[in-house]
């Protein structure tokens, strides 16, 4: 854990030397096509004691950084891109939003329900395959059935990810569109007072059969086998109440007793739905994708629609770091999700004696290699760059005319 | 907030700059426009006043439409509608609304019957665009008779490739190798249509944001950006568009609203119609002091609805609530009548019995007073109507009639004191997605006494119930729109004659020709029983 006075003595070196100023400022540019593009986009700090200012604007990196070293926010949220620099939103008519990334916040808290390791904001290894999960979907969704392509997949330093989708189509969605989107993603629906909270129909839409497909090959070893999510009773009744059909329900409540572990119950439940379903004797409110639909409530994402659909909702930043663990928020690859260590993510302090022990014996910093690149932060700062270098390949390629996405 | 782009490009307003220039005259003589042209022309002041009148009534008659329960878009709704509109001698709109098969007489849309389509619909737009509550109102149905025409015009015209690109939709057909090679992902991506009905069909793609509806239902199949629609879902494509066309030329409108309003004799019709639409928006400056806290329970039980309610118990259980129930539930104390003083008192005294008065002072009081208009842009929001509320439905939020599974909702029933009859009823309803008239006939099961009107809003809920509390309730017309009278069932209680509870033929109410309510001996007798 990571106390607030260490960060206000680390906070100050590492916005002078590690945070990528010049490279956070080209990505939110977008190559400077449009005019003033950065310098009308909020920005938000969060100082030491709570203090939050709200509507900060920058015109180029190097303003950007002496903010950060005067201010040493404890946290650094991006907001939309306005009409005007928000600075300055008291001296125009009307002042509103124009653009913002497209995002999406997957948190671990929210899997609650479906973990047995940890609770509330810990995390571990066991369930963070959760994450994994949720990046797979996800990513997969937005780039085949939406066509993005530039999406930035940041650990948000302590429970949870960010999904940011820089794509100039995906800038200017509106509200609407926004919500459509998250929608189109979301299957598991309802509140406290849903039990069941998955639903798909007998004919699974080719983005939920793919979902399926995913999540099946996690459920068994992160569910069954490492969470063991259904071996005490009342875990195995929560399970229950997801079967409508009550013949089933009452076989599966006796047999369950006899049975410990979560993958004996499970095969348990498939035999007996299994061989309910061929022969016919299924009440019809039950699904015969009931099985599927278990598995995506027990694993697929949970979306924070409001996150997505807002074009006020101000999101953290990458390369900031969370106040809590002092670890940066660093961006990762969706394809090498399965490999991601979120323990291993570097902290401030760990980064701070990494660059006094490269500079220690030599005289001055080498002058091509940017200081972030000696320590820890090199494999992040790789990926952001290819991530940039993908951006202004789209750039040189994209038609300046209307663009069919415009709409 | 909503960003403030024109859902046309600027290539597309130029180009449409340059149709106004050619076209003014043509667009109101096409069968189906997007009214992207004014009328030009005069009007008296009575026509004025009656063709936006007409149009009015056409509009309420697809609000009726949705509250009886019948599937948008289906042939009983349109049955309803057609048969409805012939029933009030809406005829200029019976016409430009019904299929019309014979294509020589389809030809010939009377041009009077156009003209007033164009001017009135004109006019309500100045009457609607004043506040959120009005332009949603107006929105939805105007979208929903758009749709209804579309799918009216395409029986009789194929070519609706022309007209989608004079609106600016470009639609791009689905060679057939193409959709043979995604046979699968077509079928299993796009409600209703299955193997043998694939190739039956022409099919298009638009680009993913042309098709927001289909999109958030999961109803259309999506790759790389591209939406694949069959035929038969233009509709929802080109009402998409009608619609955000619609929420641009309204936020045009209220712009220009005060130069309008100067001219007074159209200032006081314009407000004349503001009331006429009987929808109450519930906007309470919150600056009364009918409701203080003590009071909350007592009247949670006697005359919340259960939306309502259970956020209360809720709140009281947890000391908290998540911010869509604390949205919900605030504005609708508001409305009840809870001034700002007050609510803080409510708020806090619950909040700080799990956190500290600073951390309530730091994160929560900043929500309350901007509710009440006292943050921020200073607006002074308006209560959730059913509509608003059914559409959300996260934790804490929601209409227990549609987000409650039957478990739960069972349990809130009987703890609430509704019998296993009225239960089932209750269920009957929800089980047909028809949650506000469960909550109608949870409203009858409470009261005993029939409800006026259609459910549409929690306060309407409360006041309705006040009603039966302390005043006296009369039983013949009270200056009421009786068009709007529509009754859920009878209540569960037998009156004398016992006729009421077993006779479920006489619970319907009729309208008659003249748009009264007619009622079977039955209904009238426990209805005097009931009082």
């Amino acid at each position: 854990m990571c106390d607030e006075n260490i960060l206000t003595d680390l906070l100050p070196v590492y916005y002078s030397r590690l945070f990528p100023s010049d490279k956070f400022c080209k990505w939110l540019s977008y190559g400077g096509d449009v005019p003033n593009y950065l310098d009308r986009r909020e920005m938000s700090f969060t100082l030491a004691d709570d203090v939050y200012i709200r509507y900060q604007s920058f015109k180029d990196a190097e303003e950007f950084q002496q903010e950060l070293k005067k201010k040493c926010p404890h946290k650094i949220d991006i907001g939309a891109v306005y009409n005007h620099k928000p600075k300055e939103r008291n001296s125009v008519a009307v002042f509103q939003p124009q653009e913002k990334e497209l995002v999406f916040d997957i948190d671990m808290t929210d899997y609650d329900d479906v973990r047995t390791c940890c609770s509330g904001a810990d995390i571990c290894h066991k369930c963070w395959k959760f994450m994994t999960i949720a990046i797979k979907c996800i990513d997969d969704t937005l780039r085949k059935d939406f066509g993005f392509h530039h999406l930035l997949w940041v650990y948000s330093g302590r429970r949870g990810v960010h999904c940011w989708v820089c794509d100039a189509a995906a800038r200017r969605l509106s509200q609407q569109a926004r919500g459509a989107v998250a929608e189109y993603l979301q299957l598991i629906k309802g509140g406290q007072n849903q039990a069941k909270k998955v639903s798909i129909g007998a004919q699974m839409h080719p983005m939920v059969e793919r979902s399926v497909k995913t999540c099946r090959q996690y459920f068994r070893t992160v569910c069954l086998d490492e969470q063991d999510i259904f071996a005490s009773t009342e875990q195995h009744t929560t399970l229950l109440k997801l079967i409508p059909d009550d013949a089933t329900r009452k076989e599966l409540a006796t047999s369950f007793l006899k049975l410990k572990t979560s993958k004996d119950k499970w095969e348990e439940l498939e035999g007996v739905f299994t061989r309910n379903l061929h022969s016919g004797k299924l009440s019809r409110s039950t699904s015969p994708r009931l099985l599927e639909e278990i598995i995506l409530q027990y694993t697929y994402p949970r979306l924070d629609i409001e996150v997505t659909k807002g074009l006020n909702h101000l999101l953290k930043a990458p390369f900031c770091v969370h106040p809590k663990t002092g670890r940066v928020c660093v961006p990762m690859e969706a394809r090498a999700a399965d490999k991601f260590d979120p323990m291993a993510v570097p902290t401030v302090s760990q980064l701070e004696s990494e660059l006094n022990e490269a500079l220690k014996n030599q005289e001055a910093p080498p002058a091509d290699v940017s200081q972030p690149m000696l320590t820890s932060l090199k494999p992040a700062m790789q990926l952001f760059n290819k991530f940039l270098a993908g951006l202004d390949r789209e750039r040189s390629t994209v038609n300046k005319k209307d663009d069919p996405m415009e709409w | 907030m909503e960003f403030k782009q024109s859902p046309w490009s600027a290539e597309q307003r130029r180009q449409s700059m340059r149709a106004r220039a050619k076209d003014a005259e043509s667009a109101k003589d096409q069968p189906l426009q997007m009214y992207l042209v004014p009328p030009t022309g005069d009007v008296t002041l009575e026509e004025f006043d009656a063709l936006a009148a007409e149009r009015l009534q056409v509009l309420r008659t697809f609000e009726r439409a949705g509250h009886v329960g019948k599937q948008k878009f289906s042939v009983e709704w349109e049955e309803f509608i057609l048969s409805d509109l012939k029933r009030q001698k809406l005829n200029a709109y019976y016409q430009l609304l019904s299929r019309r098969g014979d294509s020589s007489a389809a030809a010939v849309l009377s041009a009077e019957a156009l003209r007033r389509d164009h001017i009135s619909h004109f006019i309500l737009r100045l009457a609607y665009c004043r506040t959120e509550e009005l332009r949603a109102w107006f929105i939805q149905h105007e979208v929903e008779m758009f749709r209804l025409r579309f799918q009216s015009q395409r029986t009789m015209d194929p070519d609706v490739g022309k007209f989608l690109a004079d609106n600016g939709i470009h639609l791009n057909e689905v060679e057939a190798a193409e959709r043979d090679r995604l046979r699968e992902p077509l079928v299993n991506g796009t409600a209703r249509v299955t193997a043998d009905t694939l190739e039956l069909t022409q099919w298009y793609t638009v680009p993913f944001v042309e098709a927001l509806d289909l999109v958030r239902g999961r109803r259309v199949f999506l790759r790389a950006g591209m939406a694949y629609i069959p035929a038969r879902d233009l509709g929802s494509i080109v009402a998409a568009k009608f619609r955000a066309h619609l929420q641009h030329a309204l936020a045009m409108s209220r712009r220009l609203l005060p130069e309008v309003e100067e001219d007074s004799r159209l200032k006081s019709m314009l407000n004349d119609f503001d009331k006429r639409y009987t929808g109450r928006d519930y906007s309470a400056k919150g600056d009364d002091n009918t409701v203080t806290p003590e009071m909350i329970d007592d009247l949670s039980r006697q005359s919340f609805p259960p939306c309502m309610r259970e956020l209360h118990e809720r709140l009281r259980a947890n000391h908290k609530l998540f911010h869509g129930g604390r949205q919900q539930y605030g504005l609708f104390l508001k409305a009840v009548g809870m001034s700002l003083d007050n609510a803080i008192i409510f708020w806090r005294e619950e909040f700080t019995k799990v956190m500290d008065n600073d951390k309530f002072h730091k994160q929560y009081l900043y929500n309350i007073r901007h509710n009440y208009g006292q943050e921020g842009k200073r607006a002074s929001y308006s209560a959730m109507p059913c509509s608003k509320i059914l559409m959300s439905g996260s934790n804490d939020s929601g209409c227990p009639f549609k987000h409650y599974d039957r478990d739960h909702l069972g349990k809130m029933l009987s703890a609430h004191g509704i019998d296993k009859t009225g239960s089932s009823e209750i269920f009957e309803l929800t089980e047909r997605s028809q949650p506000q008239l469960a909550c109608q006939k949870y409203w009858e099961l409470v009261h005993r006494t029939p409800f006026e009107g259609a459910m549409q809003h929690p306060n309407q809920y409360y006041e309705e119930s006040r009603k039966t509390f302390g005043g006296h309730r009369a039983k013949t017309d009270r200056g009421l729109d009786r068009s709007h009278v529509i009754r859920a069932s009878l209540p569960a209680k037998p009156s004398p004659s016992g006729a009421a509870a077993a006779n479920t033929s006489a619970t319907q109410a009729v309208w008659d020709e003249d748009g009264d309510v007619e009622m079977s001996e039955d209904l009238l007798q426990s209805l005097e029983a009931t009082g």
